[in-house]
C-alpha cells in the first residue's frame, strides 16, 4: 500500500505513486536546455565528442548523479583513476544506443555548479506546473468580497510582476525580496485563518440534524465552503508565486524554510477540507473543486531534496554544441 | 469503512464513507433531514395558510351581513 508521502501528482494532473512513476531523471524545457547547451558548448571534453557525432541526429547527454555529487564534495578532482565513473554518457536517441563518453575530469566546478543550479530551477518550474494543474482543477466559480489578506497575496503577485520586467538588478532584486515578503504573510495568515470550526459544530446524529437550527445543513456548508475555496485558490496562487520568486532569487533553501513553517497548518487545513466534502453531493462542482484542495495545496520539497539524486538528461544535436566549420 | 446507502441522481452509489452507526454519509443523512424539515415547514405553512383564509373568510361573511 503506498502512503502519502509517496503520492505525487504527475504533470498531467494524474496522482501517482511516487516508486511505479516518477523518473529518476531532471529533462529541460526548452529556455534552460537553450542555456545549458551554452555550458556544455564550453567544456573542450563535450565538444570532441560533439564533433564526432552525425549531423541531424538527435542525442542525449546523461549527467549521472555521482558527478554533481563529486564535484560537490570536491572529489571528482583527485580521480585519475578514469573508472568511467566521472563521465557523461552520450546516446542516440532514435535507438537509444550509447554514441560516445564525455570525460569529465577536466570540467571546471562553476560550470557543474551552473548545471546543478539550472536543475534546481527545472525542478522548481515543475513544480509551479504541478500547482498550476492543482488550481485548474478548482473549477468552482465564485463572485464576492475581497478580504484584505486574498489583497496582500495580490499585492504580492503584482510586486512579482514588476520585479521581473526590471531592468536594473537591484530593482528587480529588491521589488522579489518585497514580493516573497507579501505573499508569505498573505498565505501564512490565510492558512492560519480560514475558518473550519462550523465542520466541528455540524450534528453527526439523526436527532441532532432534525432539531439543527439549520434547516438545510448541506446548503449551509455549502455557503462556507464557498470561502474556503476562495482561500485556497489565494494559497495556492501565493505558493506559485512564491516558488518563482524564490527561483528568481535562486534561494532554494529560503523557499524550503517557508514551506516547512506552514507544513502542519496545511495538514489540518487538508484534513478539514476532506472532512467538508462529506457534506457536500458528490459529483458536483464544488465537491470536485474541495477534493483537489484535500489532496495538496502547497508543493511537495521532496522535489527539491531529490535534485542531486537524479540524471540529467540533455537533448542535443551536435550542430548545436560543435558549429559546422565556416558558420 | 462503509460506504454510503444512497444513489447518486446518475444512478451511481455514492462513494461517500459513513460515520460510525450509520447507513448514509453526512451529505445524503442530512439531505433527507433537510427534506424532512422543509416539509413539515411547508404543512405547516398550508395549515397556517388555511385557518387563515377561514378566519378571513368568516370575517367577511360576518361583515357582510
Ligand atoms: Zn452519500
Amino acid at each position: 500500500m503506498p502512503n502519502k508521502d509517496n503520492l505525487i501528482i504527475q504533470p498531467n494532473g494524474e496522482v501517482a505513486s511516487r516508486t511505479t512513476l516518477l523518473t529518476d531523471a531532471i529533462v529541460f524545457d526548452e529556455e534552460k536546455r537553450q542555456k545549458l547547451i551554452q555550458i556544455l558548448r564550453k567544456v573542450p571534453a563535450i565538444l570532441d565528442v560533439a564533433k564526432k557525432l552525425s549531423e541531424g541526429k538527435v542525442y542525449q547527454a546523461h549527467f549521472p548523479p555521482e558527478v554533481l555529487k563529486r564535484i560537490k564534495d570536491g572529489s571528482a578532482r583527485l580521480d585519475n583513476k578514469g573508472d568511467g565513473l566521472f563521465s557523461a554518457h552520450i546516446r542516440d536517441v532514435k535507438t537509444g544506443r550509447m554514441a560516445g563518453r564525455v570525460d569529465l575530469k577536466e570540467i571546471t566546478p562553476d560550470l557543474m555548479g551552473s548545471l546543478s543550479e539550472l536543475a534546481t530551477q527545472q525542478t522548481l518550474a515543475d513544480v509551479v506546473r504541478r500547482l498550476e494543474v492543482i488550481d485548474e482543477k478548482i473549477t468552482y466559480v465564485l463572485q464576492g468580497q475581497f478580504n484584505d489578506r486574498l489583497a496582500e497575496v495580490e499585492s504580492g503577485i503584482h510586486d512579482y510582476e514588476q520585479a521581473v520586467v526590471a531592468s536594473n538588478p537591484d530593482v528587480r532584486r529588491e521589488l522579489m525580496v518585497g514580493a516573497v515578503q507579501k505573499l508569505n504573510s498573505g498565505r501564512n495568515k490565510l492558512i492560519k485563518s480560514t475558518d473550519f470550526s462550523f465542520i466541528d459544530k455540524l450534528p453527526r446524529g439523526k436527532l441532532g440534524m432534525l432539531f439543527s437550527r439549520h434547516l438545510d445543513i448541506p446548503e449551509y456548508v455549502q455557503s462556507k465552503a464557498e470561502f474556503v475555496v476562495k482561500a485556497t485558490r489565494s494559497i495556492i496562487e501565493a505558493s506559485r508565486y512564491l516558488v518563482m520568486a524564490y527561483s528568481d532569487l535562486n534561494e532554494p533553501d529560503s523557499l524550503r524554510v517557508s514551506l516547512k513553517q506552514v507544513e502542519s497548518d496545511v495538514e489540518v487545513f487538508q484534513d478539514k477540507t476532506r472532512e467538508i466534502v462529506r457534506w457536500l453531493l458528490p459529483e458536483s462542482n464544488l465537491h470536485e473543486s474541495l477534493t483537489a484542495i484535500s489532496q495538496g495545496v502547497l508543493p511537495s520539497i521532496q522535489d527539491l531534496d531529490e535534485v542531486p539524486q537524479k540524471t540529467i538528461v540533455v537533448e542535443f544535436q551536435s550542430k548545436e554544441i560543435a558549429p559546422p566549420e565556416g558558420v | 469503512m462503509k460506504l454510503c446507502k444512497a444513489e447518486l441522481p446518475d444512478g451511481k452509489p455514492c462513494p461517500t464513507k459513513v460515520d460510525k452507526g450509520q447507513e448514509y454519509c453526512p451529505y445524503h443523512l442530512a439531505n433527507q433531514y433537510a427534506k424532512v424539515k422543509k416539509g413539515v415547514l411547508a404543512v405547516a405553512g398550508t395549515v397556517v395558510t388555511g385557518v387563515l383564509t377561514i378566519v378571513a373568510q368568516s370575517l367577511n361573511s360576518s361583515e357582510s351581513e
